[in-house]
């Protein structure tokens, strides 16, 4: 089918700060628009099926697999994808406390634990192990860094950059 | 391939009524989307459009009214989970609620989405069987209220009609005194056969004698009911680990009784007998 054949849907939100105005085809996923139409390909694609967590986005600052929302959802809502986590070549605390633990072993699923780590700290600044190990429970690591994860999510909450990790 | 359809955000419930009286037959609606996805993604979905009914606020509250507790059909699993009405008169939901899947989950997928998905598995189905919860349905022509029990026909079958769409879920609420367990055995999804679900409320009075017993299991039968033989076996006993096992063995028989014995009968049956265990051991022999 050609694009000429289907309605396309317009929608506007805010992309990682600043607003955004794009026509999306209706049954496309939110992964899709941002991946392909937007370009902004650090969110992963991994299973498309909810299972992984590899395309973890903040929509109104909550954690949700990008691949079962449909790009006409994101309309009005305001999202944050790990393009917008990094301030230029600073990185977020979320990210430079995962480097300090030796938790970022590859570049699949360290994007979306980011997101997810990061929505919980927006939500509780100081969450209890258990609190982080829930919260990361979404986001697949095939390799052994989990550990390291949640030590590294642990450590940032207990210090005072959690406050920092929350306003960025 | 991907399924393709038009997308249609209605901005009020009547006009979301509206819309499924004419276009119903050929419409899927969606509110979280994490069932509806996966068809999606898979070209199973077969519709000429699909209905977002995820903003509308008519769906999204969580209140009690004329004495029964009414959750809307929109309202996530997070939410639920989180809500101080339902960690206090519905705990045992709460409970579920926080079970399912993962975070990003529970922030997307809703109650109604649940139930009308059917799935035997489906997590808040045995939560809101033993809250006695009916559901409410409403198209441009008016509304209908079952049971649950009734409202679900089989696995992924419900008595929806093109044209409506579930507004509201109404539970009674716990009384107090109660106590209430859930337990899960979850697996991941692709071993659906490994998902089973106990939810259970429980009353006992001074004598130490249970009073009342709701329990209800999910996986084991194909509709989602009470049961009763078990219930029957705990009302006016003392708890003991003998009567949950008694109780427990119940259910197993009422699972044979409904599927006949199947290949994966010999793993299930201890598991749902160990599940069922545990959840009348947490009700009564667990402290708070
Ligand atoms: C990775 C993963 C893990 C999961 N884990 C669990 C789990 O542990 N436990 C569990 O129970 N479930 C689980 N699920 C299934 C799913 O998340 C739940 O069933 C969820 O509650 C569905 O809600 P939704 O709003 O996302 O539904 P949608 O996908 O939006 O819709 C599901 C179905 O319900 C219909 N529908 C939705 N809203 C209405 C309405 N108001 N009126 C009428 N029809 C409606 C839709 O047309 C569709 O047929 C999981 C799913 C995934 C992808
Ligand atoms: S790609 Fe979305 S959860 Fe795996
Ligand atoms: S660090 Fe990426 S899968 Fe484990």
């Amino acid at each position: 089918m050609q694009n000429s054949d289907i309605d396309l849907v317009n929608i506007q939100f805010q992309l990682n700060g600043k607003p955004i105005r794009l026509s999306v085809r209706p049954f496309d996923s939110a992964l899709a628009v941002i991946r392909d139409e937007i370009g902004l390909t650090g969110t992963k694609e991994g299973c498309g099926i909810g299972e992984c967590g590899a395309c973890t986005i903040l929509v109104d600052g909550k954690a949700i697999t990008a691949c079962l929302m449909l790009a006409p959802q994101l309309d009005g809502r305001e999202v944050q994808t790990i393009e917008g986590v990094a301030e230029g070549d600073t990185l977020h605390p979320v990210q430079q406390a995962l480097l300090a633990h030796g938790a970022v072993q590859c570049g699949f699923c360290t994007p979306g634990m980011v997101m997810s780590a990061k929505g919980l700290l927006e939500a509780n600044s100081h969450p209890t192990r258990e609190e982080i190990a829930d919260a990361l429970a979404g986001n697949l690591c095939r390799c052994t860094g989990y550990v390291q994860i949640v030590d590294a999510i642990e450590e940032l909450a207990g210090s005072p950059r959690a406050n920092e990790a929350v306003k960025r | 391939m991907r399924s393709r359809f038009r997308y249609y955000r209605p901005t009020s419930l009547s006009e979301a009524l509206d819309f499924l009286a004419l276009h119903g037959t050929d419409t899927a609606i969606v509110a979280g989307g994490t069932d509806l996805m996966i068809s999606a993604r898979s070209g199973d979905l077969q519709c000429k459009y699909v209905l977002d009914v995820s903003r509308l606020n008519e769906l999204r509250p969580v209140a009690m009214s004329d004495g029964l507790l009414a959750i809307g059909s929109a309202v996530t699993h997070a939410e639920i989970a989180a809500h101080p009405v339902t960690r206090d008169v519905a705990p045992v939901l709460a409970k579920a609620a926080s079970c399912v899947g993962s975070t990003q989950i529970r922030n997307m997928g809703t109650i109604g989405g649940n139930i009308a998905n059917a799935s035997p598995a489906a997590d808040t189905i045995p939560p809101l069987m033993v809250h006695n919860a009916k559901i409410v349905v409403k198209s441009a022509s008016g509304e209908r209220v079952e049971y649950l029990g009734d409202f679900v026909r089989g696995p992924y079958v419900t008595i929806l009609k093109p044209g409506e769409l579930i507004t509201h879920v109404l539970l009674e609420p716990m009384m107090s005194g109660y106590r209430h367990s859930f337990q899960r055995i979850a697996r991941r999804r692709a071993l659906s056969i490994a998902r089973m679900n106990v939810a259970a409320l429980g009353l006992v009075d001074g004598n130490g004698v249970i009073q009342d017993l709701r329990l209800s299991v999910g996986s084991v039968t194909p509709r989602p009911c009470r049961m009763t033989v078990a219930e029957d076996v705990l009302t006016s006993n003392k708890p003991d680990k003998k009567v949950f096992w008694e109780a427990a063995e119940k259910v197993s028989h009422e699972m044979v009784r409904w599927s006949g014995i199947r290949p994966t009968t010999e793993y299930k049956k201890p598991a749902v007998e160990g599940l069922v265990y545990r959840a009348l051991a947490d009700l009564f022999l667990s402290e708070g």
